[in-house]
């Protein structure tokens, strides 16, 4: 399969001042061949939307890559300057539906005019012209044409949610990235737009990034999970690996904090403790003030307190970063 | 169950909010109303967690506020611990709004931001007159120590602002605690949270109600957290309960054909799930609680229905089905199945 996205070591702070910098993504690396869907979970504030902002190279200020790269089918966009990221890139090449959307549509607008923007800015085709590949859009994310004269307000929770993405599909981009595109929505709403999801990268061969904190409809999507902790990947595998197999303590942990409706639980596990203010994360490995392991056993004093664990391949694709699996 | 002792009694409890119009709707006979909750009766036991569980606006909220007599019903009976409150005045009331309290979803929103830890926790025993200065301070002292925000001395005099989400619930639920309730409506406690926070809070929860001997009635959308803490599970549409079980029998043995489709539709942490599309019994869209349809609520969306026979499906057109036992404690409002 080809290459899409690199994402190689890729660092984005977010400079308050001299003294205060917030770490939010540091030293991340992610790779996404055309087609595939990956996830990215972890807990509020863990980086993962801002890795996702920044993939999209539209960063809120006062966030800036400073290091690292970000390919996008071979190309480095992440030093590209504004014009060309507008013209070339952008919406184009990769959109993204952001957190709450649905919320921001402009209520004064039809959803067809609004639809229409990027093709008019970037095809240069009049809204009359725009609106057949509007509507063509609407009908990929199963809503009727009708839809394309209705103004926001006229339309259900799960509809407003469908037309955000078909504003992401608009310019048919290689990738989208969605942000907790299902929080806001009833189950039942939820299910259809992870369906929808499913629909787009498995027929459409559109490549996805779901960022999400919900595990579970996560697993009904993607082919690759990326666990996020305080601006770091921990763990990095297939599907099958994070959920059947989990080998970081962190994702271990986690996925025993899920509830589940069919499965009678008597009492879920939680991970004492809070993440790490990421102005001045803990050093060595992040998660070590948390980690049951480094507090049972005493032979990783001094290790994992100290030193930043690598992301060690356990097995073909499966990636951890845990002093448990280095060999030494 | 039978034997064990109630504490909240909902009977046929209505709440309908009026809707203005305009000027004009003076003069119309007709007055339109949203019919929020609709006539629902239920026990809550001493001791368990009872739960509301539907979509948005099927008027889970509106009943933990009714139970609270935040809400005036507009039709029904209210009783707590065998008294009447349903028209109780207000100043008659303080007793039961000592026996009672809320825990929201949002503990942010829930703050005044220019209190401290203190005077957010303190503040029920101030209205209520309870304790000196010195006094407060012991008990809220207590209160952090029970929600398990220590050391004390470190969060007493905090802003609201400078606590994480986790804690700032905790916050919440002590002074939900402050005047030793016995019934506690907790309205989505835990869905803003983060996944192990959520787990954490709700075994605060539990633990809180093994110690006190308390009450929840624990509303949410989330299906898997509700089969995880609560004993029984009221599923609500459209102001209406259309079945209510033990919360194992509702997951693994849902008959309502909505309970159906809500428990189709909850994603599990399964990889293989992504594999196939997930099938959810269900048409269309969830009508305005304006003009609920006649007969029986949920039949534009019953998959069911189109394949009922004729005489079932003229019963569902026509009459609404009552909430009736059809197995061992497990109540059902659907003509297919009422004998």
């Amino acid at each position: 399969m080809k290459e899409l996205l690199e994402v190689r070591e890729l660092k984005t702070y977010f400079i308050l001042d001299e003294r205060r910098i917030v770490k939010a993504v540091d030293n991340v690396s992610i790779r996404l061949s055309q087609g595939e869907s990956l996830g990215l979970a972890g807990e509020s504030g863990c980086g993962k939307s801002t890795l996702g902002y920044s993939i999209l190279t539209c960063i809120p200020r006062p966030g800036k890559i400073v290091g690292g790269e970000i390919l996008f089918e071979g190309e480095n966009v992440a030093n590209k300057p504004e014009s060309w990221l507008r013209r070339h890139y952008r919406w184009i090449k990769v959109s993204m539906v952001f957190q709450g959307a649905m919320n921001s549509l402009n209520p004064v607008l039809t959803v067809g005019r609004q639809l229409s923007e990027p093709l008019v800015y970037h095809k240069n085709m009049t809204y009359k012209e725009a609106r057949k590949y509007v509507v063509e859009a609407l009908k990929l994310v199963g809503l009727p044409e009708h839809i394309v004269d209705r103004y926001p307000h006229e339309l259900s929770g799960g509809m407003k949610q469908r037309a955000v993405i078909a504003m992401a599909l608009i310019l048919k981009p290689k990738l989208v990235i969605a942000d907790e595109p299902t929080t806001a929505l009833d189950v039942v709403v939820q299910a259809q737009i992870i369906n929808l999801l499913k629909n787009l990268t498995q027929r459409e061969g559109m490549g996805l990034i779901l960022i999400t904190h919900d595990l579970s409809v996560l697993s009904e999507v993607v082919d690759k999970v990326a666990i996020m902790y305080a601006g770091k990947i921990v763990e990095y595998g297939t599907s099958e690996q994070i959920y059947l197999t989990p080998k970081h303590p962190y994702t271990q942990k986690l996925l025993r904090a899920v509830p589940r409706l069919h499965v009678k639980v008597d009492k879920l596990e939680f991970i004492p403790g809070a993440p790490p203010n990421l102005i001045s994360p803990p050093p060595g490995c992040r998660f070590h003030p948390r980690c049951p392991i480094f507090k049972e056993k005493s032979n990783f004093k001094g290790l994992c307190d100290i030193e930043e664990p690598p992301l060690i391949e356990v097995e073909p694709e499966h990636k951890v970063a845990c002093w448990i699996y280095a060999k030494r | 169950m039978t034997n064990r002792e109630v504490i909240v009694k909902a009977e046929n409890l209505k709440k309908w909010f009026p809707i203005k119009t305009g000027l004009l709707s003076i003069f119309k006979k007709e007055k339109l109303y949203v019919r929020a909750v609709d006539g629902i009766s239920f026990n809550i036991f001493r001791g368990e967690t009872f739960c509301l569980v539907g979509e948005s606006g099927c008027g889970k909220t509106t009943t933990g506020r009714l139970l609270l007599r935040l809400l005036k019903p507009t039709d029904g009976r209210i009783i707590f611990e065998n008294k009447d409150i349903t028209m109780t005045p207000e100043k008659q009331l303080i007793e039961f709004r000592r026996k009672t309290s809320m825990i929201s979803q949002d503990p942010y929103a829930a703050m005044n931001p220019r209190f401290t830890v203190f005077e957010v926790i303190s503040e029920p025993l101030t209205i209520h007159k309870i304790g000196s200065f010195e006094e407060k301070i012991e008990i809220v002292s207590k209160l952090l120590e029970e929600v398990k925000l220590t050391p004390i001395e470190e969060f007493l005099w905090r802003f609201p602002h400078q606590l994480s989400g986790g804690q700032r619930q905790r916050v919440c639920i002590a002074r939900a605690l402050a005047l030793n309730p016995e019934f506690i409506v907790a309205d989505e406690p835990v869905s803003m949270l983060d996944l192990s926070i959520r787990a954490e809070i709700l075994q605060l929860l539990r633990d809180l109600q093994l110690k006190r001997n308390l009450t929840y009635l624990y509303i949410t959308h989330d299906l898997s957290t509700a089969r995880y803490f609560c004993d029984r599970i009221a599923v609500m549409y459209l102001g209406k309960i259309v079945e209510l079980s033990s919360a194992d029998e509702i997951a693994d043995n849902p008959i309502h054909p909505y309970t159906k489709a809500l428990i189709a539709a909850v994603p599990e942490p399964d990889p293989s799930n992504r594999l196939k599309m997930r099938e959810v019994p269900i048409k269309g869209e969830i009508p305005s609680p304006i003009n609920i349809p006649s007969g029986c609520r949920f039949i534009n969306r019953c998959v069911v229905y189109d394949n009922a026979p004729e005489k079932i499906k003229k019963l569902c057109k026509t009459k609404e089905p009552p909430l009736t036992e059809v197995e061992d404690n497990h109540y059902v409002s659907c003509w297919m199945y009422i004998k």
